[in-house]
């Protein structure tokens, strides 16, 4: 799926606009450059929590994101990638709109990010916040963004796809245990479980409604041991191949980290003289 | 080497030594517990069981670390069968206990009992099979090893060390207690195993080998001391006294290996993925012990590779898989032991070991 988005001016609303990221990328290993993301982490003081939308192919973009978490919905309209984005204040945050640098090795050179920081008190300690966010861009087509494992199957199958990225999380289990299940299954044949079909059965349950769960009692990461938001430099496909077909993936590199010292944390291109 | 000879004690005598638990559904309507001992036996160890020895599966049913119920395995003298000095059988009889009863002892009430080397069932719908088995732990000892010294003695992370890809276990025996009961007599829902060894006899009961998950003392204890002590403990203990150890070297390694934004955070979501150290089993469903989570461990789950990637935070292996020809699907569930024929060339797992016993 292609999407064309064109900047525009931010219009941040709303208490607090949380993002987390995924990357929209098969099983298959299509690369995670065509595929937005989206993240979650703190900022490196902890004292704030960090949402990033980061979509690719920043060279001409024109979008609206709209970010779910829990009960709450915030939308940020446009970012102009051609030139620096433009951090906003809003009343429990910041708001950064704009084209920025590949954040990691596998990211696209260059994206175009929605970042908000916000309190970290938007979810109480002991809860935990499901996210998920969608793209609508001009033509009217939208783009649905969740975890990381959820992407990785979706992306070699563009019926489902289509379906998806028409769909909420609400509608996830009626719509794609099936289907899931058995892209799950032929994901894990000749890897290193005993019964795939099984495997699948069981692993569907815990992805889908098909959100990043972030609870801000835990430690932050996408890792081995557990999912709990998501960090520009967690290796999260690593994580995804190795537990959707049950063995060990060719050691890849790990994520170099280079985001910045300070919001929006990505960095930003050096704008021409 | 899942716990095989992790202890100076389990040197001494490796008839007291719990290589691994298994527990996984059987027939429809049973779980299938069973741990092995002896790793290496009939080369390095015997293939008998310790006549004073008190082998236990135990289980927490409500999640405060202590066992509410256990399966008791004890064992006769051994005896020649067949009048062959090379033959060995024993009596075995196993018991299940509840409440304190479960913590202590060997009371209980016998379930089952029977002699090595058959497969004993009751009118309980309880079977029970004793005796030698394929070992079906797979696992790069001497990668191991290497990999442990660059981070312990050199501060290294060394995942190269695993490219050496041989199984240091294949081809070679333990003895199994394989125990397959009714879901009833363990309970509903999710439960919490780990099985242990201790000697009960003339000298009060003393606990010398435990086993909840595999590799904890073999990845994350270089300290033979600190083995001993986690294996003569109970998973009650564990946050108190292991958890420090475990997590340092989880954050050890993923700083080593940048694996992790926050090699703190990481070990602190490991550990809360491993402790308390005991085995989580949703009863009468299928085991899988794999990189998805835990739920009991089947046969041929290849644990080694999950733990190490745990450990790491990094998706790592070590090229060897368990022998699946080695098992069967019906009780009691591991293959054929593997015949001097087919070990010829198997050098003994513990250089000088007693190859008679």
């Amino acid at each position: 799926m292609t999407v064309r988005i064109t900047p525009r001016r931010v219009l941040g609303t709303g208490a607090g606009v949380l993002t987390l990221g995924c990357a929209l990328r098969s099983v298959s290993l299509a690369p995670a450059r065509r595929q937005p993301e989206l993240f979650v982490f703190r900022s490196p003081d902890e004292s704030k929590l960090v949402c990033a939308v980061v979509v690719p192919a920043a060279c001409s973009t024109h979008f609206d994101v709209r970010i779910h978490a829990g009960p709450k919905s915030w939308t940020v309209g446009g970012v102009r990638a051609v030139v620096p984005g433009a951090v906003t204040k809003c009343n429990d945050g910041a708001v950064f709109a704009g084209e920025v640098l590949g954040h990691s090795r596998a990211a696209a050179p260059r994206s175009t990010a929605v970042v908000i920081e916000g309190r970290p008190d938007l979810v109480r300690p002991g809860e935990s916040l499901d996210v998920w966010a969608e793209l609508r861009v001009k033509d009217g087509s939208r783009l649905r963004v969740g975890s990381p494992f959820v992407a990785a199957l979706l992306a070699v199958d563009p019926a489902m796809s289509q379906r998806y990225h028409a769909a909420s999380p609400a509608e996830d289990r009626g719509l794609f245990t099936e289907a899931l299940a058995g892209r799950i299954s032929a994901a894990a044949i000749g890897g290193g479980v005993a019964d795939p079909g099984l495997h699948a059965r069981r692993l569907v349950i815990c992805l889908l409604p098909d959100v990043i769960r972030y609870r801000p009692d835990l430690p932050v990461g996408f890792s081995f041991a557990s999912q709990n938001g998501r960090h520009p430099a967690d290796d999260a496909m690593a994580v995804v191949e190795t537990v959707l077909t049950g063995a060990v993936a060719p050691r890849a590199k790990s994520n170099r980290v280079r985001l910045t010292g300070g919001f929006p944390y990505f960095p930003q291109p050096i704008a021409a003289a | 080497m899942s716990h095989h000879f992790d202890t100076p004690t389990a040197l001494k005598d490796p008839r007291i030594n719990v290589c691994d638990l298994y527990l996984f559904a059987g027939r429809p309507g049973t779980t299938v517990m069973a741990m092995t001992v002896n790793p290496d036996a009939g080369i390095s160890a015997p293939d008998t069981f310790h006549e004073e020895g008190l082998y236990a599966f135990r289980f927490d049913l409500d999640g405060d670390g202590r066992e509410e119920l256990t399966f008791k395995v004890r064992f006769g003298a051994v005896e020649h069968r067949d009048a062959d000095e090379h033959l060995h059988t024993q009596s075995f009889e196993i018991s299940r206990a509840v409440g304190h009863a479960a913590s202590r002892g060997a009371e209980g009430e016998l379930i089952v009992a029977g002699h090595t080397g058959e497969v004993a069932a009751t009118g309980s719908d309880a079977m029970a099979f004793v005796g030698l088995a394929p070992d079906l732990f797979a696992g790069d000892a001497a990668a191991l090893v290497v990999f442990r010294s660059a981070l312990f003695k050199d501060n290294k992370f060394d995942p190269d060390a695993f490219q050496n890809r041989k199984n240091f276990f294949a081809k070679r025996n333990v003895t199994a207690i394989v125990v397959e009961v009714p879901n009833q007599l363990i309970g509903r829902g999710l439960v919490h195993g780990w099985a242990t060894a201790s000697l009960y006899g003339h000298a009060p009961e003393i606990q010398v080998s435990r086993w909840g998950l595999p590799l904890i003392t073999n990845v994350f204890m270089p300290d033979a001391d600190m083995k001993e002590q986690f294996n003569r403990s109970t998973p009650s203990d564990d946050q108190s006294r292991f958890i420090a150890q475990v997590g340092g070297v989880a954050e050890r390694l993923a700083a080593l290996a940048g694996s992790a934004v926050s090699p703190a955070d990481y070990a602190k979501q490991m550990t809360a993925r491993l402790f308390p150290t005991m085995l989580p089993y949703q009863v009468g469903t299928a085991a899988a012990f794999d990189f998805a989570g835990f739920n009991g461990r089947a046969l041929t789950d290849d644990v080694m590779d999950v733990i190490l990637t745990l450990a790491t935070n990094t998706a790592l292996g070590d090229g060897v898989v368990p022998d699946k020809d080695r098992t069967r699907d019906t009780f009691p569930y591991f293959g054929q032991p593997y015949t001097k024929a087919e070990q010829a060339g198997v050098l003994p797992a513990r250089p000088g070991a007693r190859e008679k016993w």
